[in-house]
């Protein structure tokens, strides 16, 4: 009896983003322009910078490390990306392979950093980030930049293909993206891989993986989505600002609170892109409700700090507790049940 | 019998030493300092007039007094192998709010309350992370969200000043006064302020500690490898949430000089200070790995951030643009570091 | 008839800062072989087999492989060449699964880009059941399997790559003797497959069971290659010292006083159970069992470091527990942890700080302390063990292993504790550092303190102990004092047999 109730939580804890999700969707019936058709529209394609931003951050840390740089290489993304467009006059499709080759040279950069450099990814992810930010004022001379007429990308990005389906381009291709990762992960060689890694960096070098390149994939694999996810951002807004990672909650803490919720270790080999996506539409979804029902922003900050300390105090009260299990004997404890009669 | 073999065994062994690369040392010795000499000479290079005057030099010291406060608390928590308190900005800000909204209780309450309220947050952080063990980025970024909204909500998500918490009151007003002018208080016909005082006083402070008190050495330990310590005898708990708690007051103490300053009381009053002090203590030759650094190098690397926005200033290179040399600096920084410590078999 | 050679080293060397630990060494396997590769600590034994599993790209010197030259820069070139190794500490992901850990880099693949799951749980059963452990279900991660089975993980996880030549460094550290056997059955019939095995342990019986030959190294060089039936136990340990060691145990005699602390009725479910014994002035008390009876459980919930569920101790007048190691220190115990470099040392600190770790307490006055005003308790104890080189400032990561383990034996001393627990306190160290820390704790036990040993050091044991009492999955089943401790005694006890089991 005691083995099916332990059960269950283990389960609840599977799948807590999901039930995070549920629950809001809950309190969104509460309110009274919730379900409607254009604000679910406009809450998922808001998903998707932080979606990108998310699988970036999830990546690296089921590798075992952290890309603080997230964020501003977002930012970087769109502005490269307008800023190829309008000031340069690139077509669109050019500038957007520019943004995310962008992202690849700072990825390699940051991976580079860690498995030569051998820096502690937490510190050059960090340094990067002052990088990022200060190349980005260089590009954009602290100006703003925008689409200047030429809307129609814009346009279809924010268009519906499907009747009846609150999807629009973008979130499609975010969602694309999100199964591809997923995909990618779960069911590849080098997504296997990248489990190892996090999991034991030694083992995975002893067994023949060629862990410094795997540790460069990943990063340039996280910078890129980052940028391509700014760059789509970018058009859909029509216009980039530096300070894009900076207001209100940075977009890094959001990445970085929705993996954790999403259930992906800290230290690594655990965790899963799909979470990382429920989570992040969990957030964006509750901070539509939280207005909606309490008329406020103030309060959104502070369910979701709320919702990700419950998260982490759960996770440590659980190892806390199952550390004094672990290395039990399962002969002896038959012998407990015998001796104290339970 | 046995030493005389132990011996000539490890004599042999020493006969096959090779050369350790004495610019690495040298780089494990001096550490940053040799960062803040280059830039001294560039200064001085750039500006031999104005550089070595009582302005310039006031200028830099004013200018990282505030990060300093911080990172000499900061410096426990990298120095413990926990990472970085992520709830650094909360802590400042709201010690700041607390205390500005006791102004009308007068200067002593006011400043106490401030205080009281960094303890607080160091306490309960300390709690999970020594006690529970909870990962201490994850907690303390969770935390400093929890905080960021209950500082939100409590205050409506406005800004409060000193003079309006104090209404009409006469003698609430005077305090108020006497709160704004913390950060304003010169000593020396205006060459030395409070705050660069209270900042080097918090380092001489933290550099005794470190060295000559039991918990610092203690620290030391428990930084270099948690399950040593405890297997030791250290009571750990005790060791760590004492380190939270010195690094949350460090931090009020910072809140209450940056809320005088601004002469404002707001939830981004301490935006960006979880890594910028960071970066100023890494640069300082602390690691992630803990156990290793000292007070001096941090005071160093503190006062490097400083001098190397000042010089920037000095050459004409805008606010914006000095973020991409901060950053190269910072990596190259950590880079030699790093090595130095691999080298010297360190990490 | 005369095997084929199946690797050949010529003249290797490799260089570490500070250093060169294998100084041109030639060494030679044929197939079919359990080669013993044998030496001190930091003789470089294990370095040698590091080269040969491709961990370093800049060793000098020449490796042929079947005949042919081969470079072994990467563990990746290495597996290509069909080196298996078996390291001794574990390389396992905890948190990833079974499977996943077993068929590590060369997980199967399915139309060209994905990876077969089912095809890899086929595989990982079929490599789990050469080892015996048939009944664990592949999905499960690592972290809920016990350390011997993992261990085997590790053994299977490399005949899983066919490999032509086996590296086993160490493996039956975390093994039971029925393990250990069952480790042998493999390997035997490893050999009939015409395999070359290297076989790295500093348990001579059971070199002396498996290999055919064996090669001495001493200080980087090799000393001497004979076969297994060519040589005795005193040759060669002569050969690995480099002096004759006629009696590695001196005589002792012991003067046992009254009790000085008991442990009664000490339960932790599920790890052990109402587990009771005595310890007297000057005694060492061995605590003997297999891998897994709860040793080392029992000592750290004595110390107040694990949970316990029901017991006391009583020493010097007071009866309780302890809640922490502060509170057991302060009531005269220590204890000497098994693993020194996860539990035991603070690596990157000095060896004055590693020894002084323990008393800082003792010696701050009002919470002033100063490191610098102590160094005459860390100079006598360096000379007391006999750190070299003696230098209190010196990292304890630049030590030897041995020098490591006397730091961290010197530490426990300092304590002036008066019952001190020692768990392994000489696992992979070398025969002088072992013969030191051996003086320390007869010495120790001499100035009328207690000593309990956990070790599965059988010679160590039969060497120093008084009285040893018998662990077996959990329970004291039996003791043995005084002459009757004799290694087959403790065996036969340790599983279940004998005349001193009740």
């Amino acid at each position: 009896m005691m083995k099916k109730k332990k059960f269950n939580i283990s389960l609840i804890n599977t799948y807590r983003s999901y039930i995070f999700l549920l629950i809001v969707l809950i309190f969104g019936a509460f309110s009274d322009n919730f379900f409607t058709m254009f604000n679910i529209k406009s809450l998922l394609s808001s998903t998707s910078l932080y979606t990108f931003i998310g699988i970036g951050f999830t990546v690296c840390m089921i590798a075992g490390h952290m890309d603080l740089s997230v964020g501003y290489m977002a930012t970087a993304g769109a502005l490269v990306v307008l800023g190829m467009h309008t000031l340069t006059g690139l077509p669109w499709a050019v500038s957007i392979l520019i943004a995310v080759a962008v992202g690849a040279v700072v990825g390699i950069l940051n991976g580079l950093l860690v498995t030569k450099a051998k820096i502690h990814s937490f510190i050059a992810t960090l340094g990067m980030q002052y990088v990022i930010r200060g190349g980005m004022y260089i590009y954009c001379e602290g100006k703003e930049i925008s689409v200047k007429g030429d809307y129609g990308l814009t346009d279809k990005l924010s268009s519906v293909p499907i009747k009846f389906l609150p999807f629009n381009v973008l979130f499609i291709i975010t969602l694309i993206c999100v199964i591809g990762f997923s995909i990618m992960l779960a069911y590849t060689r080098f997504g296997r891989n990248i489990y190892m890694l996090g999991g034991n960096l030694e083992t995975a070098w002893l067994a023949g993986i060629n862990s410094d390149r795997a540790t460069i994939i990943v990063f340039m694999l996280s910078s890129m989505s980052c940028a391509l996810g700014g760059a789509l951002f970018g058009i859909f807004q029509g216009t980039a600002t530096p300070t894009l990672g900076e207001k209100g909650i940075a977009p890094l803490m959001i990445a970085m609170t929705a993996t954790i919720i999403g259930g992906t270790d800290i230290a690594g080999g655990k965790g899963k892109v799909l979470d990382t996506f429920i989570s992040i539409t969990a957030i964006v979804a509750m901070f539509s409700v939280v207005t909606s029902l309490l008329g406020k922003f103030e309060y959104q900050i502070l369910l979701i700090g709320f919702v990700l300390a419950l998260c982490v105090f759960y996770e440590t009260l659980l190892k806390y507790i199952k550390q004094k299990e672990i290395g039990m004997r399962p002969n002896l404890i038959i012998k407990y049940h015998e001796e104290t009669g339970k | 019998m046995t030493k005389v073999n132990e011996n000539t065994t490890a004599a042999k062994s020493d006969s096959r030493k090779t050369e350790i690369n004495k610019a690495l040392v040298f780089f494990d010795k001096a550490g940053v300092w040799i960062l803040v000499v280059c830039l001294m000479a560039i200064g001085f290079i750039i500006n031999p007039s104005d550089y070595f005057s009582v302005g310039n030099i006031r200028s830099i010291l004013q200018a990282i007094s505030l990060t300093g406060m911080c990172c000499a608390g900061l410096a426990y928590i990298v120095y413990s192998s926990n990472m970085n308190d992520m709830s650094l900005p909360m802590t400042i800000a709201i010690s700041g709010m607390v205390s500005i909204q006791l102004v009308p209780f007068g200067i002593v309450v006011c400043i106490f309350g401030g205080l009281l309220t960094g303890t607080l947050v160091g306490i309960i952080n300390g709690f999970m992370i020594g006690k529970l063990r909870a990962n201490p980025i994850i907690w303390t970024l969770a935390f400093n969200m929890v905080l960021s909204g209950i500082a939100r909500v409590a205050w409506g998500g406005s800004q409060i000043y000193p003079d309006v918490v104090a209404g009409g009151n006469e003698a609430a007003l005077a305090t108020a006064e006497t709160f704004n002018q913390l950060a304003r208080t010169y000593f020396f016909g205006g060459s030395v302020s409070l705050m660069m005082v209270v900042m080097v006083v918090m380092f001489i402070i933290s550099y005794f500690i470190m060295t000559h008190t039991k918990f610092g050495n203690q620290l030391k330990i428990v930084g270099t490898n948690y399950e040593t310590a405890r297997l030791s005898g250290l009571n750990v708990v005790r060791i760590i949430t004492l380190s939270y708690i010195i690094c949350s007051f460090c931090a009020s103490v910072c809140g209450l000089f940056y809320a005088s300053m601004r002469k404002i009381g707001s939830y981004d009053n301490g935006m960006g200070y979880d890594f910028s002090c960071l970066t100023a203590v890494l640069l300082g030759g602390m690691t992630l790995l803990g156990g290793k650094g000292s007070m001096v190098g941090v005071f160093g690397g503190v006062l490097a951030v400083g001098m190397l926005n000042n010089v920037m200033t000095l050459i004409g290179i805008s606010t914006f643009n000095q973020y991409l040399v901060t950053g190269i600096v910072f990596l190259l920084i950590v880079w030699l570091n790093t090595k130095s410590a691999r080298k010297l078999g360190r990490a | 008839m005369e095997k084929k050679i199946a690797l050949q080293m010529k003249n290797v060397s490799k260089r570490f800062p500070g250093t060169l630990a294998v100084d041109g060494v030639d060494f030679e396997v044929r197939e079919g072989e359990v080669h013993a590769l044998m030496g001190e600590n930091g003789a470089g034994k294990s370095t040698l087999m590091k080269i040969l599993a491709g961990l370093f790209n800049d060793y000098t010197g020449e490796i042929y492989i079947d005949g042919n030259l081969c470079r072994l820069h990467t563990p990746m070139l290495a597996k290509e060449h069909g080196v298996g190794m078996i390291y001794q500490e574990l390389s396992v992901a905890r948190r990833i699964s079974i499977v996943e850990n077993l068929l590590v880099g060369r997980l199967p693949k399915k139309n060209g880009l994905f990876y077969d799951k089912k095809e890899a749980i086929r595989q990982a059963k079929e490599l789990l059941e050469r080892v015996g452990l048939g009944y664990l279900d592949p999905n499960k991660p690592i972290s809920e399997i016990s350390q011997c089975e993992a261990q085997l993980v590790e053994i299977a996880k490399v005949l899983g790559t066919n490999p032509k030549i086996i590296v086993m460094d160490e493996p039956t550290s975390a093994l039971s003797s029925e393990e250990v056997q069952r480790l042998f059955k493999i390997i035997r019939n490893l050999k009939e497959q015409n395999l070359a095995i290297v076989y790295i342990s500093h348990h001579l019986a059971e070199i002396f069971e498996i290999a055919d030959t064996i090669t001495v190294m001493r200080d980087g060089k090799k000393i001497k290659t004979y076969p297994v039936s060519e040589t005795t136990n005193e040759q060669l340990i002569h050969d690995m010292v480099g002096k004759s060691v006629k009696e590695f145990y001196a005589d002792r005699e012991s003067h046992i006083g009254e009790t000085m602390m008991e442990v009664k009725d000490f339960t932790r479910w599920g790890f052990f159970h109402h587990v009771s014994f005595e310890l007297h002035r000057g005694e060492v008390l061995a605590i003997c069992g297999l891998a897994g009876a709860g040793r080392t459980e029992i000592a750290r919930s004595i110390i107040g470091v694990d949970p316990l569920d029901a017991g006391t101790i009583v020493k010097d007048g007071r009866e309780g527990t302890y809640k922490d190691m502060t509170m057991a220190i302060k009531n005269g115990i220590g204890y000497l942890t098994e693993d020194r470099k996860v539990m035991g040392l603070a690596l990157t600190q000095s060896v004055a700080d590693n020894i002084l770790v323990s008393i800082i307490d003792k010696l701050s006055r009002g919470g002033l302390y100063n490191p610098k005003n102590h160094g005459k308790i860390v100079e006598e104890k360096i000379e007391e063990l006999e750190i070299y080189p003696p230098q209190p400032n010196r990292l304890v990561n630049a030590l030897s292993g041995g020098n490591q383990q006397k730091v961290l034996m010197a530490k426990w001393l300092a304590t002036d504790a008066d019952v001190l627990i020692l768990d392994e306190p000489t696992r992979g160290v070398d025969i002088g550092a072992k013969q030191t820390i051996h003086k320390a704790v007869l010495e120790y036990a001499k100035r009328g303190n207690g000593v309990i040993l956990l070790s599965s050091d059988l010679p160590e044991v039969v060497g120093l102990a008084d009285r040893a009492i018998i662990l077996r999955e959990g329970y004291i089943t039996g003791e043995i004092s005084g002459e009757e401790i004799t290694e087959s005694s403790l065996l036969m006890a340790a599983n279940g047999e004998g005349k001193h089991v009740s």
